[in-house]
């Protein structure tokens, strides 16, 4: 059993909070991954589940056990750091056998075992011919791995992984995403992976817990987060081209449920209404939340719930292409595939998905969500 | 090619060979400089040598006299003047050894804690300590000898091993602890949660990373132990007493023997100069340590 439980934790540098009261709960073999960006605490975060960092305030608990005083030696925690921190003295060989060579762990693994079980992790990582080179010697890549291998050849309960791929090239980002995906199949631990990158925590979670300035903003699965973003914060960070928020005031019309801002009014459906009435104040100052794939383009038949602009970029990606439409000095993002012919200046009309819509109250950020 | 072409080819490469010819004269300026420098760093400890082969009137000659049969009587003298010198030649190189290793050892452990650990006012510390070099060694030199008096100290090799350690750990300290804060905290953070315990993270991270660095403080040390003459001279008499220390009975109010005084010099010279040839890249990787971070 490795559940991890984070219990209202704070960190505090002197006078600056990197973490405010933060609860989360990691079950057994989960993938949690924390996301957030930089200078959000993630990394702390993870320093105070290794042991390294002091907690100021709150308890982390391992299966029931509290740990907050327990050295990062006993907490059969293993950690991969963003620069490596491989041991620069000594080989990729060396490096690996260390945490077998421990004190506490010698006992257990002879000279045979420690060989045959650093082979083994080497073999899975494809790093068994660079096993006599020197760290100073390897490509970022194969660092990584090295410092993967490292964590992985003891078993641990837990592995925790601080933006493993972040100094990658985007190419082997993507390959190493999908090994890692691959890798945590195959390990029966609980995982914690930090990353600034949503398409990590989209791709490789089971629970992604969001964090902005040490607070939590959201915890759920990559589903939920993209579909249903808790906040304008969390809408914004997952998905690129960003969420387009566009602000727009609602109002009610014979028991009909509109928004309107300049240049389109369009008719909202009975969930967004009863999620209006139930929110308990009168909201009319909200942002709409439309994702850019989310929007297309009116082949020329009328429409009502139709906004019309002008082409202000286009950015052919290869198999799609992102226009912004202009659209009385606010810009949309649309995401077109297939062949196109437009071109910047002409005409566009753009007809939302309704299902898509989400509500944001301008006032705090939060989703209009049924109570 | 057109002729437009064919002078900027040749005024370019007037140019390179402008550059070229730049370097080679600045070459030779700094070759020069650098020789100009060597001599008068060098010539005195040459002169000091040389003289000591030669009998007590070539070393007066003048003009000098640069070819010679060099003749071991003034070493011979040496001996005679100063029944000692083999006894003190043994305790300098016992107390410079054995107050290197303390020296080391204690101040290692120091600058350690210093550059790791948060302790209240280690800041406050680390100043003082540095504050011990100040002051230049003279001024201490009566306290120490009424100190050593009472405990019985004067004229033993312990003694001046504590003196030494005395006067040369805030020198450690403060090098030391630039050499653990160039190491990264994250590596021996790596190694604690891989299971190392703290010792264990010492024993195989840190100081093998620290090695050339305590080589190049020990070296230091070393040089200003074998050296150290304020103390060793008011503090020992004749059991204790080190070369440098013994260096004065070569002088008398009457006559000064040169000669004899050069040999005796070169005995307390030449070791630290084998010694320095020796270690000279471990010495020089020292100077450009601790003098950036500080």
């Amino acid at each position: 059993m490795s559940k991890i439980f984070l219990e209202h934790v704070v960190k505090k540098y002197g006078y600056i909070t990197a973490l405010n009261d933060l609860s989360l709960e990691c079950q057994d073999r989960e993938f949690v991954v924390i996301l957030g960006p930089s200078g959000a605490g993630k990394t702390s975060t993870l320093r105070m589940i290794a042991g390294v960092e002091a907690i100021t305030s709150g308890n982390i608990w391992f299966d029931d056990q509290l740990v907050n005083e327990m050295p990062p030696g006993e907490r059969e925690t293993a950690m991969v750091f963003e620069n490596y921190n491989l041991y620069p003295h000594m080989t990729v060989f060396d490096n690996l056998a260390y945490p077998l060579r421990v004190p506490k762990r010698a006992a257990s693994y002879a000279k045979e075992d420690v060989t045959e079980q650093v082979h083994r992790i080497a073999n899975m990582l494809g790093i068994d011919t660079l096993l006599n080179r020197m760290p100073d010697q390897l490509s970022g890549g194969q660092k990584q791995r090295v410092s993967l291998g490292r964590a992985m050849v003891r078993m641990p309960k837990v592995f925790l992984l601080d933006e493993p791929i972040a100094h990658l090239d985007a190419k082997l980002r993507h390959q190493l995403r999908a090994e890692f995906k691959r890798l945590s199949r195959e390990f029966n631990s609980t995982i914690i992976y930090v990353t600034h990158d949503y398409k990590e925590a989209l791709s490789l979670g089971d629970k992604v817990a969001i964090i902005k300035k040490g607070e939590l903003q959201q915890v759920g699965t990559p589903e939920q987060i993209f579909s249903e973003p808790a906040n304008t914060f969390v809408a914004d960070m997952i998905g690129e081209p960003a969420m387009n928020l566009i602000p727009a005031k609602l109002l009610i019309e014979q028991e009909r449920l509109f928004c309107t801002a300049k240049g389109f009014k369009i008719e909202l459906g009975d969930y967004e209404r009863q999620a209006v009435l139930s929110c308990g104040k009168n909201v009319s100052q909200v942002y709409i939340g439309i994702r850019p794939m989310y929007l297309s383009i009116a082949n020329g038949s009328e429409n009502k719930d139709a906004i019309s602009g002008e082409i202000y970029i286009t950015e052919p990606l290869g198999y799609k292409t992102q226009i912004s439409v202009q659209i009385n000095k606010q810009l949309f993002y649309v995401i077109v595939t297939g062949d196109y012919s437009y071109s910047i200046g002409d005409k566009i009309v753009l007809i939302p998905n309704k299902q898509k819509i989400l509500l944001f109250d301008r006032e705090n950020g939060r989703r209009i969500t049924i109570v | 090619m057109s002729y437009t072409m064919y002078k900027r080819t040749l005024n370019a490469n007037r140019e390179k060979v402008h550059i070229i010819a730049g370097k080679r004269l600045m070459n030779m300026v700094s070759m020069i400089a650098l020789l100009v420098a060597a001599i008068i760093a060098l010539f005195p400890i040459y002169w000091v040598i040389v003289s000591a082969f030669k009998t007590e009137k070539e070393v007066f000659i003048m003009p000098p006299v640069w070819i010679f049969v060099p003749t071991m009587q003034a070493f011979k003298k040496v001996f005679e003047m100063s029944s000692n010198f083999g006894r003190c030649m043994t305790n300098s190189i016992i107390v410079t050894v054995i107050s290197v290793i303390l020296t080391t050892i204690i101040g290692s452990m120091a600058a350690y804690g210093l550059a790791r650990f948060r302790l209240k006012g280690s800041k406050d510390i680390s100043f003082y300590m540095l504050s011990t070099r100040f002051a230049p060694a003279i001024g201490f030199v009566i306290p120490f000898y009424l100190i050593y008096m009472r405990f019985g100290l004067i004229d033993t090799r312990l003694g001046l091993i504590l003196a030494n350690i005395t006067i040369n750990l805030s020198f450690t300290v403060w090098m030391m602890k630039g050499v653990f804060e160039e190491i990264p905290v994250a590596l021996e953070e790596a190694a604690l949660i891989d299971g190392m315990p703290r010792f264990g993270v010492i024993r195989t991270i840190t100081l093998p990373l620290a090695r050339p660095g305590i080589v190049a403080t020990a070296i230091f040390s070393t040089i200003m132990c074998w050296n150290e003459f304020v103390f060793a001279f008011t503090l020992t008499q004749f059991n204790a007493r080190t070369l440098p220390a013994e260096m004065p009975r070569f002088l008398s109010a009457n006559n000064i023997q040169w000669d004899v005084l050069s040999a005796a010099g070169t005995l307390v010279i030449v070791p630290m100069l084998i010694f320095a040839f020796f270690v000279q890249r471990y010495l020089i990787r020292g100077l450009t340590l601790g003098a950036v971070k500080g």
